[in-house]
């Protein structure tokens, strides 16, 4: 065989190589790390919704818990950004990006006491950092509002985790790297990158005036953008074929989706910063960046869909598949709307209004989250060797939180434009004492109200979720004994 | 961490014996396993080529129309080479009303009428008119006890807005001067930002506001 065709070998799925390490030992071994990942971050999760219930009631009911001075809006606003970003989010990366890592590398889990270690202490961490925020402490800069205190904490957590991530890679077996392990290790070394930059430049050696701002929302940005995304991809990548036993459609559709993604997103961040104090050539490649991702997501979008076309049912079925392709789809869509977004003409409209919070959360919940959540309904019967106790709790994580996480995008966009259109208009006054008068925040109310309401569907949805999870995890031997997995709707055939 | 995985591989046929449901266990895992995802190799939809060929070049006359040539200090999107780039024109009268609305309206209302009793007026008052070193004396130091304006006398505290106090400098100082003293009717001319750095090297050594004594006897009306 020439060396060239040698060379494909190694690529082509089609050649066998004999995995010496099962996949139930792989899942065995990780058992603990991701436990640990996997219970605190839902632990952050219930935490975070609490946090984002009182910031939304106050925002129409300002009288709520005024006085109690750690539920201040400034404060209790920032605690649900960071218990949710650090909290559940990294802890929910760290137990199904790596576990799924483990997975592909087929090797025998090393070191695994130093997940414990860093899971540990970064918990601490962010305790430590949610408790600095609630007493006062914060920080003025948006994703970094934690104490700089512990910085260091979670920086050193973080790179026992990385680190880990990328030794897994070294010992794999070898033979084809699959696309997830691509985002994954991307990941692991961008996230550090990240937060080292930002947290010097910021806090340590702050750079001078508008650098600050820029490097604030180059992090921010990018812990989405570089951090979640690929994560979030990645598990898509993983589960989406692997529940439907059928091939990825395209390797050079993930390739390209791959690199444009590494290429553009880091420059995008500037957007935030449309209208502001900064060169003008730095804001216009931001804009042309955010709207060249419109090149990963197609190609995404694309590999996606026909990796999973024609099996509707399977997808109904299976809990992990519901959630998946819901985030999939939120990708799509949540990034169609951030490079329109960029464009300076809808974002004179859109900026500093809430049409701005519903893209974050269309981002980070509707994609994100529901991936997550797909991902831990896939691995925890493999890591605990138990069945999901209740179809029914379910489903009722599923329907509310996207019937919530739809009404709250609805709300939102729709708002944030009114929002936006007034705030343009010099006409309309933001408050009046005239309650009969067409105001900026008497227009947007309803709007906000209707936003609660979609946080208390997100509220059942983590409880159902919670009280499941509680219960695989402390109920009775029996839930092991059921025939086949926890499926959502009748099976005609196998599946 | 947990047993090793010598121990863990248990296959059929060794020692360890299996009950039913240990077997039953194994199976529903091995059943409900598919195999670890491969990747097909479809070729690249040609379309995506064109769309991508598309937003390449969008992105470049982007760059040209609003990229501002890459220079570090252009801010305006519509800039374009030989429009002043740089630092605006100072303009007195612009900035001293946007200086006037933040600082000043809060007791000297917006129109310059001042609170009775409280907050003397602007507005045709012979304080500001005249010789323009009394008004930017009161801008420089501040202001504080009896004062006489038009008939009505006033007891209070005009801060200062020089180095004791918010630490203006000298085109802010002449430019709020020169909004007050040519609006309200008052007619007054400019300050000029020279005649402000002269009052204030003159007054260097003065510490603490001036009573309306002082400034009577230097500057009468």
């Amino acid at each position: 065989m020439s060396p060239f065709l040698s060379f494909f070998n190694k690529i082509d799925p089609q050649v066998e190589t004999k995995p010496k390490v099962a996949l139930s030992e792989v899942d065995h071994e990780m058992r603990l790390p991701v436990l640990l990942f996997t219970i605190s971050g839902i632990l952050w999760l219930l935490i975070g919704t609490f946090f984002a219930i009182v910031a939304s009631f106050k925002m129409h009911s300002p009288e709520l818990l005024a006085n109690f001075e750690p539920l201040t809006f400034g404060r209790v606003r920032s605690a649900h950004l960071n218990a949710m970003t650090y909290g559940w989010a990294n802890n929910a990366v760290f137990a199904v990006g790596l576990w799924i890592m483990a997975r592909l590398c087929k090797a025998h889990i090393r070191y695994a006491s130093m997940l414990i270690i860093a899971g540990v202490f970064w918990n601490i961490g962010v305790t430590i950092g949610i408790i600095g925020i609630l007493t006062g402490g914060l920080t003025s800069v948006e994703w970094l509002e934690m104490p700089p205190q512990v910085g260091p904490l979670l920086a050193f957590s973080y790179v026992l985790i990385g680190m880990w991530g990328i030794l897994m890679f070294r010992f794999r077996e070898r033979g084809h790297v699959y696309v997830s392990q691509w985002y994954i290790l991307g990941a692991l070394f961008w996230f550090p990158w990240l937060y080292v930059v930002a947290i010097t430049m910021i806090f340590l050696e702050p750079a001078r005036g508008t650098i600050q701002a820029l490097t604030n929302w180059w992090f921010g940005h990018n812990v989405l953008g570089l951090w979640y995304t690929p994560m979030g991809l990645a598990a898509i990548y993983y589960l989406l074929p692997k529940v439907l036993g059928r091939p990825i459609y395209s390797y050079y559709l993930s390739l390209l989706g791959f690199w444009s993604l590494a290429l553009f997103y880091n420059w995008a961040g500037v957007h935030h910063l449309i209208g502001g104090p900064i060169p003008v050539w730095l804001i216009s490649a931001g804009i042309v960046a955010s709207v060249m991702m419109v090149i990963p997501v197609v190609v995404t979008a694309i590999n996606h869909h026909m990796s999973a076309v024609g099996n509707a049912r399977a997808v109904w079925q299976s809990p992990t598949l519901r959630f998946i392709v819901f985030g999939a789809m939120s990708y799509t869509l949540a990034s169609f709307f951030g490079s329109w977004m960029a464009l300076r003409s809808v974002n004179v409209v859109t900026h500093f209004t809430q049409f701005t919070i519903g893209h974050a959360h269309h981002g980070v919940y509707a994609f994100f989250t529901m991936t997550m959540f797909g991902g831990i309904y896939f691995m925890m019967p493999r890591i605990l060797e138990r069945e999901w106790p209740s179809a029914m709790l379910i489903k009722v994580h599923f329907w509310c939180a996207a019937i919530g996480i739809g009404m709250m995008l609805v709300a939102l966009h729709v708002g944030g434009w009114i929002q936006g259109m007034d705030l343009n208009n010099p006409d309309i006054p933001f408050f009046s004492p005239d309650s009969s008068a067409r105001t900026i925040l008497g227009a947007l109310k309803p709007w906000l109200f209707s936003r609660s309401i979609s946080g208390i569907l997100l509220t059942i949805a983590h409880i159902a979720f919670f009280v499941n999870f509680a219960l695989m995890l402390i109920g009775p031997r029996a839930v092991r004994y059921k025939e086949g997995p926890t499926l959502l709707a009748a099976e005609r055939k196998g599946a | 961490m947990s047993d090793s995985p010598t121990n863990r591989q248990q296959l059929p046929g060794d020692d360890a014996p299996y009950d039913d449901d240990d077997i039953h266990i194994i199976h529903s895992q091995l059943m409900r396993e598919k195999d670890e995802p491969s990747e097909g190799f479809s070729p690249v939809p040609i379309v995506l080529l064109f769309l991508f060929g598309g937003l390449v070049f969008w992105g470049g006359v982007y760059i040209a129309n609003f990229g501002g040539k890459f220079r570090w200090d252009v801010y305006d999107p519509n800039w374009e080479p030989g429009m002043t780039a740089g630092p605006a024109v100072k303009d007195k009268w612009k900035t001293g009303e946007r200086l006037f609305m933040n600082n000043c309206k809060a007791c000297h209302q917006e129109n310059g009428a001042g609170v009775p009793g409280s907050y003397p007026p602007l507005a045709g008052s012979s304080w500001v008119v005249g010789d323009d070193h009394r008004i930017v004396k009161i801008l420089l130091n501040g202001l504080s006890g009896p004062i006489d304006v038009e008939g009505s006398s006033y007891d209070g505290a005009m801060p200062s807005y020089g180095p004791s106090g918010a630490g203006w400098d000298d085109f802010k100082i002449a430019a709020v001067a020169t909004w007050v003293r040519g609006n309200f009717d008052n007619g007054a001319p400019e300050v000029a930002e020279e005649t402000v750095a002269e009052v204030r090297a003159e007054t260097a050594g003065k510490s603490g506001a001036w009573s309306g004594a002082e400034l009577l006897d230097a500057h009468p009306f």
